[in-house]
């Protein structure tokens, strides 16, 4: 099987240490082998629905989890968003927003997109660290996914 | 006519005066008598005593109807009653009856005697004998003839028949008809309504006499003559009538003249009367009976005299006017019934008819009373007016009706720069720019009595020139007679360039202003208005105020609000030029009135909003912009932030047994730093969040808000033992969020600084005082030194170290940005390890709703 087609766990982050704080995080939870990260909206897109730098790979089957961060370049979150839920093969996918906006209207808009958890990124590391994991764990295991 | 004088010993004056007429008459060859009014002889002369055969003797204290046959009895009453009246009795023939009993013919005039009260006190009767029928016809064709040929009204005698025997120049003159013609024809035929003559004639034959019977004489020319037609029937001693003699008076002219005098005299508000040659009252006006209080009708045959206080001057005054033809300003005192008197001035003067003949008198009284008053206020007031004239500030003239200048006060020296000397009696004229514009004026006043703010400019000797408003008014006299012209000349050179000067304010002014009239159209303009929206002025006035802003329904809510208000203060609106640019303004427009107060119109300003509009617009970007860029920075910084502290936590979790204590400790370091960092960024946040925040005031339980707040942190700090007490806290007016962030503020402060004590008790409470409720929180922490209080609120400033106390600093700052945003005040108090209460004040909600 491809990483493609094992990924369960999409982690869409643009800034490396944060990207490498949760992955530090979800392997606590067991899950970082199953975890596929992209830098930004675009690699996301085109990951999940197999286009761009992707294609050829077709869409991705096994996801189970996307771990979303708002402020990207280029595409940004709201955009991954709004396409992923659009989409009626994505909109049943679990979308969890882990940004450090706390914004109220990036929190609107993202529930009215359809937003399965909303996360703001603790300063603290033990506690971004602690949430992740949690939200991992919750959505992978807890949760029983379609 | 006998008349009464006024006896010089003031006796028994009747008395005195009958025996003196009774000398005269005694002496005389006429038959006179005088009888009292009962008929009685009182005086009998020789020639009574010859004609009627009587003596004196005979009849003196006796009824002198012996001498009246039976069938003229009547005659004697009727005699009396007419003078009693105060009429003559012109002569007419009658019959008598002589002692010895020969009926005698005499022809008889009778008078009034009066006494010196002007009281008719007797009759005296002149009679002439007839002798004989021949000597009758004789005497009667004879005296008819003389009678006849001397008079000025057309006489003319008529046969039984109705035939003209005779006539006399007067008559031809009258029917333009000669003698010859005239003789033997029918009277009735020269007047315009022969039936009437007829009939006035039969009256005549058959009672004897026929007195100012109306009738009209036509001329053959066709003109026509109103005349009074009087005639009295000649007979034999036999009784037999002989025909008429008859009289026809023009009254043509007396007709015009009387209906003249009539209307003139009516009109009058002074008392008129005319006057009989007799010195009765033959009309009065309505102002005669109001200043005498008697009616017309007695007023009407009465003596006039009999109204003055002093008869005699009357009298006197009355015989000037006949004698002279008039008089004037005759002084004499009016009595009303009441005993009130007037002063008056008695002017009068004859009327005669076109003959020339005097009709009698018409006469008007003035009365002076209110002149002769007004003459004394002004001889003591004239001092004080003429202090007052010359304490004018206005320059004050008096011009006489030929344009002289007949008197001046000081400011006009002043203003002329002539003196008093040299202006007195120069024309006015000569002293104004436009002497022809004064005289101008001068004419107009003269015409319409007087002139208001005429504008003129006066020049000053030394060439300086005065702009003045003249206000002018004829006075006049008592009579009504223009006197003058009293004039004043109010300089307007200051309000001139007072109002040019405001002229050129409003033309600098930057602010469009304009003037509107009550119905919507532009009066005035100023430059700005021309320039805002691109029409030139003479365009702009007259047309609709509404057709230069972009709403015009807006700006017809504005007028019909300044209307209604009187005034419209800030209201915005928008201003499209011809070019279709647009401008935004503030309107703001007040009604304006005059001294009566109706609206005249509206004055409107509208003030340029477009950089104000700019700003507010600039101020919100601005804001937005602030806003975006702080959550992006604190975004941006924190995520360094986070993997300063995460990475330092991984290389201790992972890496740490490489690392000694020491190690260890500065990796502590990195993580605290990184975690105060990240604290100092939301603090910053929050902070620079309050200076653009609205504040959403609401009704607010601060009681439960600090309870709640307080439960929170206490979770927080599960180990610690703190106990809250909580008195009485009222209500505040303010804002939630703000509220509880204060709290948490305050609450956590407290937590932390009573760290080191084992049993932390903090304390709620708020009071009221002034207008505002006072919140404190109390603890029983480290306290602070109160050296320090004034750095407290400051920014990130501190009064404890790092060591002692987490903080950033800025958390005080917050609060008291807060508090002050909603209007109170922060303070604190300490003493260095006993504690401190932090305490804010907001404005009582009551006041602030």
């Amino acid at each position: 099987m491809t990483a493609h087609e094992q990924t369960e766990i999409l982690l869409v982050e643009d800034n490396p240490e944060d990207a490498e704080l949760a992955m530090r995080a979800l392997a606590k939870s067991n899950l970082s082998n199953k975890v596929f990260w992209v830098k930004d909206g675009e690699g996301a897109l085109d990951f999940v629905f197999g286009t761009g730098a992707y294609a050829g790979q077709g869409p991705s089957t096994g996801l189970h989890l996307i771990l979303l961060d708002l402020k990207m370049p280029k595409v940004g979150g709201i955009e991954v968003l709004r396409k992923l839920k659009g989409d009626e093969r994505t909109k049943t996918l679990p979308v969890v927003v882990l940004t450090s906006s706390e914004e109220s209207r990036d929190v609107e808009e993202c529930y009215s997109l359809g937003v399965n958890s909303y996360i703001v990124k603790p300063i603290e590391v033990e506690k971004f660290i602690f949430a992740i994991a949690k939200a991992g764990l919750y959505w992978m295991v807890v949760n029983k996914p379609r | 006519m006998p008349t009464v004088k006024k006896s010089p010993d003031n006796g028994d004056s009747t008395q005195a005066n009958l025996s003196f007429l009774a000398s005269i008459v005694r002496s005389s060859d006429d038959a006179v008598e005088a009888l009292d009014l009962d008929g009685k002889v009182l005086v009998w002369n020789r020639g009574c005593e010859e004609l009627y055969g009587y003596t004196q003797a005979d009849m003196a204290g006796k009824s002198v109807v012996a001498v009246f046959p039976e069938n003229r009895a009547d005659e004697l009453k009727s005699i009396i009653s007419k003078i009693k009246d105060g009429e003559h009795v012109a002569a007419y023939v009658s019959q008598r009856i002589r002692k010895d009993g020969v009926k005698i013919d005499v022809a008889i005039s009778a008078s009034p005697i009066l006494d010196d009260a002007g009281k008719i006190i007797a009759v005296s009767i002149i009679s002439r004998p007839f002798a004989g029928q021949e000597r009758v016809e004789q005497y009667a064709s004879s005296l008819a003839r003389s009678v006849i040929e001397a008079g000025l009204d057309p006489m003319i005698t008529i046969s039984p028949e109705g035939k003209v025997t005779d006539v006399n120049e007067a008559t031809v003159h009258i029917t333009g008809v000669p003698r010859e013609k005239l003789i033997g024809s029918d009277f009735v035929r020269y007047f315009t309504e022969p039936e009437e003559a007829l009939r006035g004639n039969q009256q005549v034959f058959k009672e004897g006499f026929i007195r100012e019977y109306p009738l009209i004489v036509r001329h053959v020319s066709g003109a026509l003559t109103d005349v009074l037609y009087n005639a009295s029937v000649y007979k034999d001693d036999k009784g037999n009538v002989f025909g008429a003699i008859a009289a026809v008076r023009d009254v043509t002219a007396s007709k015009q003249a009387l209906f003249y005098a009539r209307s003139v005299i009516e009109a009058g508000l002074d008392p008129m009367i005319t006057i009989s040659p007799e010195g009765k009252v033959t009309d009065v006006n309505e102002a005669t009976v109001h200043i005498t209080g008697v009616t017309r009708e007695k007023l009407i045959g009465s003596d006039f005299i009999s109204y003055f206080t002093d008869p005699e001057e009357a009298l006197q005054g009355n015989q000037q006017v006949f004698k002279e033809g008039f008089i004037r300003e005759y002084p004499l005192i009016v009595r009303h019934v009441s005993g009130a008197l007037t002063d008056v001035l008695y002017n009068a003067s004859v009327y005669k008819d076109d003959k020339g003949k005097v009709f009698g008198a018409i006469a008007a009284v003035r009365d002076v009373t209110a002149q002769k008053k007004v003459e004394e206020k002004l001889h003591e007031t004239s001092a004080y007016a003429q202090s007052l004239v010359e304490a004018s500030l206005d320059p004050l003239f008096v011009i006489s009706p030929e344009g002289r200048i007949t008197g001046v006060n000081h400011a006009t020296e002043g203003v002329t720069g002539v003196t008093r000397e040299w202006l007195v009696d120069t024309d006015f004229s000569r002293y104004f720019t436009e002497p022809h514009k004064a005289r101008d004026g001068y004419r107009k006043v003269l015409k319409e009595g007087e002139v208001r703010d005429y504008p003129l400019a006066i020049h000053h000797a030394s060439g300086k020139i005065n702009d003045v408003l003249l206000n002018a008014s004829v006075y006049k006299d008592a009579v009504g007679a223009v006197r003058g012209i009293f004039a004043a000349a109010r300089d307007v050179t200051q309000t001139k360039q007072a109002s040019r000067y405001a002229r050129s304010l409003i033309e600098a002014s930057p602010d469009p202003l304009v003037t509107i009239s009550p119905e919507g159209k532009i009066t005035d303009v100023n430059e700005a208005t021309v320039r805002v929206t691109g029409v030139p002025r003479e365009k702009l006035i007259g047309t609709d105020f509404l057709d230069y802003f972009s709403e015009p329904q807006k700006a017809r809510e504005t007028y019909t609000q300044v209307f209604k208000l009187g005034f419209v203060k800030d209201y915005p609106l928008t201003i499209r030029s011809t070019t279709g640019q647009l401008t935004d303004v503030l309107y703001n427009a007040s009604v304006y009135k005059d001294d009566k107060g109706s609206v005249l119109g509206v004055f409107a300003a509208a003030r340029d909003n477009t950089r104000a509009k700019q700003f507010a617009e600039q101020l919100e970007t601005t804001n937005r912009d602030l806003e975006s860029f702080s959550y992006s920075v604190s975004h941006d910084l924190r995520a360094p932030l986070r993997a300063i502290d995460g990475f330092s936590k991984i290389l201790t979790d992972e890496y740490g047994k490489l690392l000694d204590d020491g190690g260890r400790k500065i990796i502590g370091t990195i993580r605290d730093s990184a975690t105060h960092m990240g604290k100092l960024i939301d603090d910053l946040l929050a902070f620079s969040r309050l200076g653009r925040q609205q504040i959403k005031k609401a009704s607010l339980n601060m009681k439960d808000l600090a309870a709640a707040v307080f439960d929170e942190l206490k979770l927080a700090n599960p180990s610690r033992d703190i106990t809250l007490k909580l008195g009485p806290i009222a209500d505040a007016f303010a804002d939630t969020a703000l509220m509880r962030q204060v709290w948490v503020n305050l609450l956590s402060n407290a937590i932390k600084f009573t760290g080191r004590q084992k049993a932390a008790k903090i304390e709620v409470s708020s009071k009221e005082e002034n207008g505002f409720i006072i919140y404190t929180v109390k603890d029983n922490g480290v306290g602070f030194d109160m050296k320090y209080v004034g750095k407290l609120f400051e920014v990130f400033q501190r009064l404890h170290s790092a060591e002692e106390f987490q903080g950033t600093g800025v958390g005080l700052s917050i609060l008291h940005r807060i508090v002050t945003k909603h209007g109170g005040k922060v303070w604190a108090e300490a003493k260095v390890g006993e504690g401190a209460s932090f305490s804010f004040s907001l404005p009582s909600g009551k006041l602030n709703k």
